[in-house]
């Protein structure tokens, strides 16, 4: 297990020096940000001077090479819009992120779980149908629109909760719940039908055979093996979860890291944007790695097998 | 002769479904006695796992239900149980052994684990030293080499064979009275097949348990029953001691399908088989349910259903022409 | 709906199907609902005016889609007392016809998806056989990148070309396939592993064939089937994500009527225009349902295997 552990974080480092290149390339050779800053009025010696202030005139490695450095001594760039380090404005916006997404995914996860077992252990039911009845609407409204819809009947229309921003619980619950709804249809239908097919399973039926409670069976039994299917999905879910969160902290206004990237797009501010994707690449990379090792516990045949 | 711990009494058991009612098993009785095999034989979808899920009544919800009969362990009818009494009996008093090896075990729970948990679920014994000694000793029982390491293994680290045994041992654990094997032998491969049966049978000597055989093969039947009921669309046509199913078959189906086994010691020239199909079980005929297909058959056949006759001591059949 | 029975004796009892009248009438209506939506879309997409033959007055459009008219804007739709058949879905704040933008837009998501598509099933499809027909290290290599290009989220790729670029259709098109051929390669890999150990391909190394070859006329073909139901599959899925990034103002630049544009222009008029984001957002919904339920339906009958799709 440690083994394993080890060799996968090693990947993991590996794959993160790979996209922050790849990344470094894509802004710089995708098109020229000099360009882009610049206004019609600018001469090409006031784009070279653009240039040369971003130094970009130097050559791709050395530019990447400085940016190393830079990092490690914690300089993550200025940014050309608000003129301030990247660093202390992710500072000030991860934590908003952070408040966002992890009752979401918390919230989503534990409900995709319970809702999936339910659905599956009560087949066809009523209940069965209002998940399937979720899970198809979950993968057709698109998520935007339906914060918008939220937006319309919570805040306009009856005017129960605030429409945008920080504050206390109750600004809190639409951007949970919409950025929720990102993730909790796709884990909820997954875990439903793997949990079908487990309870299928000649095993299930020796549990039965030994005169075990229902509660056991699908709680210890079923649910150990029927987790094992969405787990591999986990990753892909969580990139939905940050596209989610960009798009509801634009709609919420909700001062997070999605919300200053969509304006650093906007405004061109590419060094900004270029240190939050390269974080945010470490987030996804760290959380996969974590998805791996927590799938590695949970099923033997893969620890035993990655000597 | 020992006491008879088993006994089935006119037993009914229907699927209901969209489609109608199946009469999967359609008054079928039986005994079985301590120390005793009995083979349950038949074609596929006679019923003969129908009648082995009745008795630990598991079956599939809510289609099938028993809808008659009584099942009568140690003087008690457990049709009569209520759900939590019966889950009690479940793996402790009656327990069964499912075909095939590679999947009735959990992937995700060592092998340790899963015996031990039928053995704390039923002597409700809490300390884990105790524990573990059970699950060895469950382990030796099935004759596992080495059950002190085997019992951290994961199923997928061993052969079939050793899975099966590893089945074997979850159902003895807790040495019930009762063994249901439906079909253990079909999934593996005929050398260890022999050795498997060996070991039924040594099992059974230690525990005097009682198993209902469930099973196609005649020629398993021959090596471990000792009385056999053969089974036909819900229906036990003929039961008898093995010996007289083999030398002296009554019932026109009993002897077809003793003619249908292949054997070397004969010169065949063409396999036997029987012609026809099993009837639907939603719609029965009226009269014996073997009439279309057999070759003896008579005109009172096709409109009452035999009565279960005694020829004679321990050898009873349902057969007009047998009277 | 099949009654489920566990014991293998009974469910090879007789075959009488157990499904009522009602739930196949029910059955056959989740195909037929579906492709005539999908049909519709595409109808409308191809005919929303006849530009490409050279008549880009002549269409199913009833205005142009970028023409402001102010006098006539924010307009309800027709059933509203303030609304008229002139503008049968409204107009929004610029005066720009509803319906008209709606069927330009439904052009404008079809043609990024179909892009994408093609793109990224090519790509996805080749490395997938390679990955998984020669293994080892080539093959690990390959997964690695599968898995990574699947975690990532392919809003922050937009967003990095789009700050260098400036948002257009072909930042739009290139952000999404830089990741988006990874669901493909995932699976025609597994495909490829099974199709491997099968005898026919056994015989077609033992009779020499090269490995190219083999890859070509004997996996390949085998795979289209799955690859077929991943690109179904995938459309509602584009469709959502180019209207996402619209929204956020990195997909396709307004002044052009993608559904993601026009919910956006709708935000803030919520309350008094409520038209304006509502109905590309249906039209959205409508389009991925019909996209996701005729994809069931053809993996239900090419491979049910892949259920877990």
């Amino acid at each position: 297990m440690v083994r394993f552990i080890i060799v996968r974080l090693i990947q993991t480092v590996v794959a993160l020096i790979g996209i922050a290149m790849l990344i470094f390339v894509l802004v710089r050779v995708s098109g020229d940000p000099a360009l882009m800053l610049a206004t019609a009025a600018s001469t090409e010696e006031d784009i070279q001077q653009i240039r040369v202030n971003l130094g970009l005139d130097k050559s791709i490695p050395e530019q990447f090479w400085i940016f190393v450095t830079d990092v490690v001594k914690g300089d993550l760039g200025k940014s050309l819009f608000k003129k301030r380090p990247v660093t202390e404005m992710i500072g000030t916006a991860l934590p908003n992120s952070l408040k966002l997404i992890i009752p979401s995914w918390v919230l989503a996860m534990v409900g995709a779980l319970l809702l999936g077992v339910l659905g599956a252990t009560r087949r066809d039911g009523f209940l069965d149908n209002g998940v399937k009845f979720i899970a198809i609407l979950g993968q057709a409204l698109p998520g935007f629109w339906v914060a918008i819809v939220a937006v319309f009947i919570f805040s306009v229309t009856w005017q129960i909760l605030p429409t945008s921003g920080l504050g206390g619980i109750d600004h809190y619950v639409l951007p949970v719940c919409t950025l929720g709804f990102f993730v909790l249809p796709g884990m909820m239908r997954l875990v439903r039908s793997s949990m079908l097919d487990v309870l299928d399973s000649e095993y299930i039926k020796l549990a039965r055979i030994k005169g075990l409670s229902e509660r056991r069976i699908i709680w210890k039994h079923a649910l150990r093996n029927a987790v094992i299917a969405p787990l591999t999905v986990a990753g892909m879910l969580f990139a939905m979860l940050i596209t989610g969160a960009v798009i509801i902290e634009t709609v919420f206004s909700w001062p997070g890291i999605g919300f200053i990237i969509v304006e650093g797009v906007l405004a061109r501010d590419f060094p900004l944007v270029q240190a939050i994707v390269i974080m945010v690449a470490v987030f996804v990379l760290g959380i996969n790695l974590i998805v791996d090792i927590t799938y590695a516990y949970i099923d033997p045949q893969i620890r035993y097998q990655q000597t | 002769m020992s006491e008879i711990v088993l006994k089935v009494e006119d037993l009914h058991t229907s699927f209901f479904t969209r489609a109608g009612e199946f009469k999967a098993v359609d008054g079928v009785s039986f005994y079985v006695r301590e120390g005793e095999t009995f083979g349950l034989v038949g074609e596929s979808a006679c019923g003969k796992t129908v009648t082995g899920l009745s008795i630990l009544r598991l079956l599939p919800e809510p289609a099938g239900k028993i809808v008659g009969g009584k099942i009568i362990l140690d003087g008690k009818n457990i049709l009569e149980l209520s759900k939590k009494e019966m889950r009690a009996y479940r793996g402790s008093m009656i327990s069964m052994i499912l075909q095939d090896p590679m999947t009735s075990l959990n992937p995700v729970y060592t092998v340790g684990d899963q015996i031990a948990e039928s053995v704390r679920q039923h002597q409700h014994i809490q300390d884990s030293k105790m524990v573990e000694d059970q699950v060895i000793s469950a382990l030796r029982l099935l004759r596992i080499p080495a059950p002190e390491q085997r019992l951290h293994d994961y199923p997928f680290q061993m052969s079939g064979g050793m899975r099966q045994r590893v089945v074997g041992s979850i159902s003895m654990s807790c040495y019930p009275r009762v063994l249901i094997a439906d079909e253990p032998t079909t999934a593996l491969d005929a050398t260890i097949q022999a050795q498997y049966l060996a070991l039924f049978k040594d099992v059974q000597k230690k525990t005097n348990v009682a198993i209902i055989f469930i099973t196609h093969d005649f020629g398993v039947v021959a090596n471990i029953c000792q009385r056999v009921a053969v089974m036909y669309a819900g229906k036990i046509l003929e039961t008898a001691k093995t010996s007289t199913i083999f030398k002296a078959p009554k019932h026109p189906y009993t002897i077809a399908l003793i003619h249908s086994v292949p054997r070397l010691d004969r010169k065949d020239d063409r396999l036997y088989s029987i012609e026809g199909q099993p009837p639907s079980l939603l719609n029965l005929p009226p009269g014996c349910r073997f009439a279309p297909r057999c070759p003896d058959v008579m005109d009172i056949c096709r409109e009452q259903q035999p009565p279960e006759v005694e020829i004679e001591e321990g050898h009873s059949v349902s057969c007009w022409k047998v009277k | 709906m099949q009654e489920k029975a566990s014991d293998s004796e009974t469910t090879a009892k007789p075959v009488v199907s157990g499904l009522s009248r009602r739930a196949r009438i029910m059955k056959r209506l989740t195909f037929i609902i579906p492709v005539v939506i999908l049909s519709l879309i595409i109808f409308v997409a191809i005919f929303a005016d006849l530009a490409w033959i050279g008549l880009p007055d002549v269409g199913l459009a009833p205005y142009d889609p970028v023409k402001m008219s102010l006098p006539d804007r924010l307009k309800p739709p027709f059933w509203d007392e303030d609304g008229s058949t002139a503008h049968l879905l409204g107009t929004d704040k610029m005066g720009r016809d509803i319906l008209s933008r709606l069927i330009f837009g439904a052009r404008i998501s079809l043609s990024v998806s179909l892009l994408v598509i093609l793109i990224t099933s090519f790509v996805g499809t080749v490395l997938g056989i390679l990955g998984g027909y020669l293994g080892g290290r080539t093959e690990a290599f390959l997964m690695r990148i599968t898995d990574i290009s699947l975690a990532f989220p392919p809003i922050l790729v937009a967003m990095l070309l789009a700050v260098s670029m400036g948002p257009s259709f072909t930042t739009v098109v290139l952000a999404i396939s830089l990741l988006g051929w990874a669901p493909y390669a995932r699976l025609i890999r597994g495909e490829t592993l099974r199709l491997r150990e099968m005898d026919f391909v056994a015989q077609a190394r033992v009779i020499g064939t090269s490995p190219f070859r083999i890859m070509l006329r004997h996996i390949f073909p085998n795979v289209i089937n799955p690859l077929i139901i991943i690109m179904t599959l995938q459309v509602g899925l584009l469709i959502i994500t180019e209207a996402s990034l619209s929204f956020l103002g990195v997909g396709i630049p307004p002044p052009a009527p993608s559904w993601g544009n026009m919910v956006n222009d709708g935000r803030n008029l919520v309350d008094t225009a409520w038209w304006i984001s509502t109905f590309p957002g249906i039209a959205i919904a409508l389009v991925v349902m019909s996209g996701n339920f005729f994809g069931d339906w053809l993996r239900d009958k090419l491979d049910p295997r892949l259920r877990q799709l």
